[in-house]
């Protein structure tokens, strides 16, 4: 029996080892958001949150720690080295694309994610003019500014009828290779606060466009990404009640894309004509100016018409920039 | 000569009422509490010695219903003068016609007089007890707010009274053992005839009679020797000091062990359901109950794991807390020379400490000891950052959880250890780890033939009626899972 007892204690404890690291709450630093910069060197940010240990009251500072490196890994490493406590990410909530990353280096920051096990999955990505001037604000909550733009941003989707696609396991579909484009919320200082700006579309990790408030409405419905919710246009407040797609995809001597959609709202109607203005531009845009799929037409019809997709897929993008692409809202006041 | 009464099993009384008291004046030599008086019965002439242990006898009695009429009868002569004395003479309702000297021992160690006759091969034991016995009180670990308030005490045969004053049936059977080479103690078996079963009763005796110790004085040496696993954590056989409570489970089928000596009854087979029944719980509205099982439980499992899991949160797995969470225990730890694992073990053995001393010091006392001890070291302690507030919290909050289910207090002591052990080196694996290990030894487990967890181990509702819950007592028409005879005494009497 205690051979037996014996036994299995060694084989649980050998089957556990490894299974995390003691380390005390105090003796680490905690990561707020992560900010980088960069073209041939990369400049890494970290939002760190500092306790009070004399107070008995919850008293918490922010402390911005920068470092650079040639790659993501040695600036990230060379930030470790100089603090005195080790670095813990998994209350990370925010990293920050900044303007000037370009499309390595955006996946090479992915790579850096996926690899390490304390980033969290459901982190937020934005993207940022100047990120070390976003981080450096000092913070609304007394927390960290990084927590503060995530409320920005978990406010605006849940009053908003946009829903920003940022979260980390979002974005990682497209270093996987399932999508091509993804949009982050863009973020400004304005007047020592955060303000949301808009927002900036990858293509292929690589920055495609930016886009104003009041265009996201329009690229959100074309991307068939929006929701029940409220929007401003000319300064006054529309509420989209509901949504009706119809998206139609045909080949003869060039791709016709059709879309109709009806969209049930309450508020000022001249928000129709204004959405279905902004969507046209937008998609003459993106045919003769960006000359790419920003609203992700080539996934729908590749879910939808997969024996037509098999016959444009691998000269889609020839295909689109031909293509004749016409949008129709339709409003139920 | 070992000192043992079983060595005079084969010794018997002699005619000659010289050579008894010289072999009783032996057998008792060393004791200065043996008094001895000799009478001549008038007429006749022939002597008689009463043997009693002073102290032991109710004087008044003795006095009045056996020396008065031993001195003034006038004997006839030609007559059997033991069945005389017997029929005609004492006033006693207990009389005893005894033969083997170990008998003759046996009733004078135990409070009564022996009467030796000059040329009779009979001594008579007359039932003169009259020591003195703690009164009926209210057992202090098992007190109610509603229902009866009756204790045992230490003698069995008032115990013995009070069950029988619950149970008035000719059902009720009662067996009688001695357990304990020097104190041989009386050790009593009762149960229902009709609901116990004998197998249980038959491998109970077994055990008992197996046990072979100096002496038994109280129930628990009883309970270690008979039970199913020795070293086992958890106690497979139940205890209580209240009669009721005994009633009603020999009602469910089981079996009580009354030991002489001490107030606290043996009852078996025990099931893991029963360390969260409360005896309140039948006497208060079903809902009432039903909460505090259900808390029980809970409690239970927070005494157990609440420090453990609290540390495997904070060392091993901070980004399972909220970040205000781990940045609030983060800035109250700062400062704490100690690690998590040593001060949440530290302030386990505290608590501890402080809970025996209360339990040990004079009520008076113990409330400034709560105070002194929970409250201003406590507090010192947090200032001085000896120990960190959210961790005190933790352990207080176990502790406190612990006192809800005290018949699992030892388990819960060690449990919490143990787990608290396992979480520090490896986190809510070690943690969740060490408690399957824990749930797979209580599912093994069993008392006396029936499986320790007979009345949980099954998902239907009928098996929860008297565990997790406590349903109203019209619903309750079955007897515990284990129990063969499942129809309740209630059907019985309306088939009757």
């Amino acid at each position: 029996m205690r051979l037996k007892a014996a036994f299995l204690s060694v084989l649980i404890s050998l089957s556990l080892c490894g299974c995390g690291v003691y380390k005390e709450a105090d003796m680490q630093y905690t990561v707020a958001a992560l900010g980088f910069e960069g073209g041939s060197t990369v400049s890494v940010y970290a939002e760190i949150i500092t306790v009070n240990p004399e107070s008995t009251k919850q008293e918490t500072g922010n402390l911005l720690a920068s470092s650079q490196g040639e790659t993501v890994k040695e600036a990230i490493s060379s930030l470790k080295h100089s603090l005195s406590k080790p670095l813990f990410f998994s209350h990370c909530g925010l990293i920050c694309l900044g303007e000037s990353l370009k499309e390595n280096r955006i996946k090479e920051i992915l790579d850096y994610c996926y690899e390490n096990d304390e980033i969290n999955h459901s982190v937020y990505f934005i993207s940022s003019d100047n990120t070390e001037e976003l981080l450096s604000l000092s913070s609304q909550s007394e927390m960290a500014t990084g927590y503060d733009i995530m409320g920005v941003i978990r406010q605006a989707a849940k009053a908003e009828c946009v829903d920003y696609n940022n979260r980390y396991y979002e974005i990682e579909a497209v270093r996987q290779g399932v999508q091509d484009i993804f949009s982050l919320p863009i973020f400004k200082v304005q007047d020592g606060s955060p303000l949301l700006n808009g927002i900036r579309i990858y293509t292929n990790c690589e920055k495609t466009v930016d886009l104003t408030n009041e265009e996201t409405y329009s690229y959100y419905l074309l991307r068939d990404l929006t929701k029940k919710g409220s929007i401003i246009t000319d300064g006054k407040t529309v509420k989209i009640t509901s949504k009706d797609d119809d998206f139609e995809v045909s080949l003869d001597e060039k791709l016709h894309i059709s879309l109709e959609t009806e969209i049930g709202f309450k508020g000022n109607e001249e928000f129709i004509s204004t959405v279905q203005k902004q969507s046209e531009e937008l998609i003459k845009k993106s045919i003769y100016i960006y000359k790419t799929d920003i609203f992700g037409f080539g996934a729908r019809i590749h879910k939808r018409n997969e024996k037509l997709w098999n016959k444009i897929g691998e000269n889609y993008s020839e295909f689109y920039l031909n293509s004749d692409i016409s949008f129709k809202l339709t409003g139920r006041n | 000569m070992s000192g043992l009464t079983s060595e005079y099993e084969n010794m018997t009384v002699l005619s000659d009422l010289e050579s008894n008291l010289r072999l009783f004046g032996q057998i008792f030599k060393n004791d200065a509490i043996l008094r001895i008086r000799t009478v001549e019965l008038k007429n006749i002439g022939t002597k008689c010695s009463l043997l009693y242990m002073d102290g032991m006898v109710n004087t008044e009695m003795l006095n009045d219903s056996v020396v008065r009429p031993l001195v003034t009868v006038i004997a006839p002569k030609q007559e059997n003068i033991c069945d005389f004395i017997c029929d005609k003479v004492l006033f006693a309702a207990d009389l005893k016609k005894q033969t083997v000297i170990a008998d003759c021992i046996r009733a004078i160690l135990y409070g009564d007089t022996l009467l030796l006759i000059d040329n009779s091969l009979y001594a008579l034991t007359i039932n003169t007890k009259g020591f003195k016995t703690r009164g009926i009180t209210e057992p202090a670990d098992e007190r109610v707010l509603q229902g009866p308030r009756e204790g045992f005490g230490e003698t069995a045969m008032f115990n013995l009274s009070m069950i029988r004053r619950k149970l008035l049936t000719p059902d009720l059977c009662i067996e009688m053992l001695r357990v304990g080479r020097r104190t041989e103690t009386m050790v009593f078996i009762c149960y229902l005839g009709s609901l116990a079963d004998k197998n249980q009763v038959a491998e109970l005796k077994k055990r008992i009679n197996k046990i072979d110790i100096d002496g038994i004085l109280d129930a628990n040496y009883i309970a270690e020797n008979i039970r199913d696993h020795k070293t086992s954590l958890l106690k497979t056989t139940g205890t209580t000091e209240r009669p009721d409570i005994v009633a009603a489970r020999m009602l469910e089928g089981r079996i009580a062990v009354v030991v002489d000596g001490t107030p606290t009854v043996l009852t078996l087979p025990y099931l893991f359901s029963e360390n969260f029944q409360s005896d309140e719980d039948y006497y208060v509205s079903y809902l009432v109950a039903a909460v505090g099982r259900i808390l029980r439980y809970i409690c239970f499992f927070a005494a157990i794991s609440v420090p453990a899991i609290f540390v495997a949160l904070i060392t091993f797995h901070k980004q399972l807390l909220p970040t205000s969470f781990a940045l609030s225990v983060a800035q109250l730890r700062g400062g704490v020379p100690l690690s998590s694992f040593m001060e949440c073990i530290t302030l386990i053995l505290v608590f501890e400490i402080l809970k025996e001393t209360g339990l040990r010091t004079p009520q008076s006392l113990g409330h400034a000891l709560s105070i002194v001890g929970g409250l201003v070291v406590g507090q010192a302690a947090v200032e001085a950052r000896i120990i960190s507030a959210p961790m005190l919290i933790a352990v207080a909050l176990s502790g406190i959880s612990g006192l809800m289910v005290p018949r699992l207090k030892g388990v819960v002591f060690y449990m919490r250890l143990i787990l608290t052990f396992a979480a520090a080196i490896f986190g809510l694996y070690g943690y969740i780890a060490l408690m399957s290990i824990f749930l797979i030894r209580v599912l093994s487990l069993g008392s006396f033939g029936v499986d320790y967890t007979v009345s949980l181990d099954n998902p239907k509702l009928e098996r929860f009626k008297d565990t997790v819950l406590r349903v109203p007592w019209p619903m309750m028409k079955t007897r515990p899972a284990f129990n063969k005879n499942k129809i309740r005494i209630k059907e019985d009497c309306d088939e009757t």
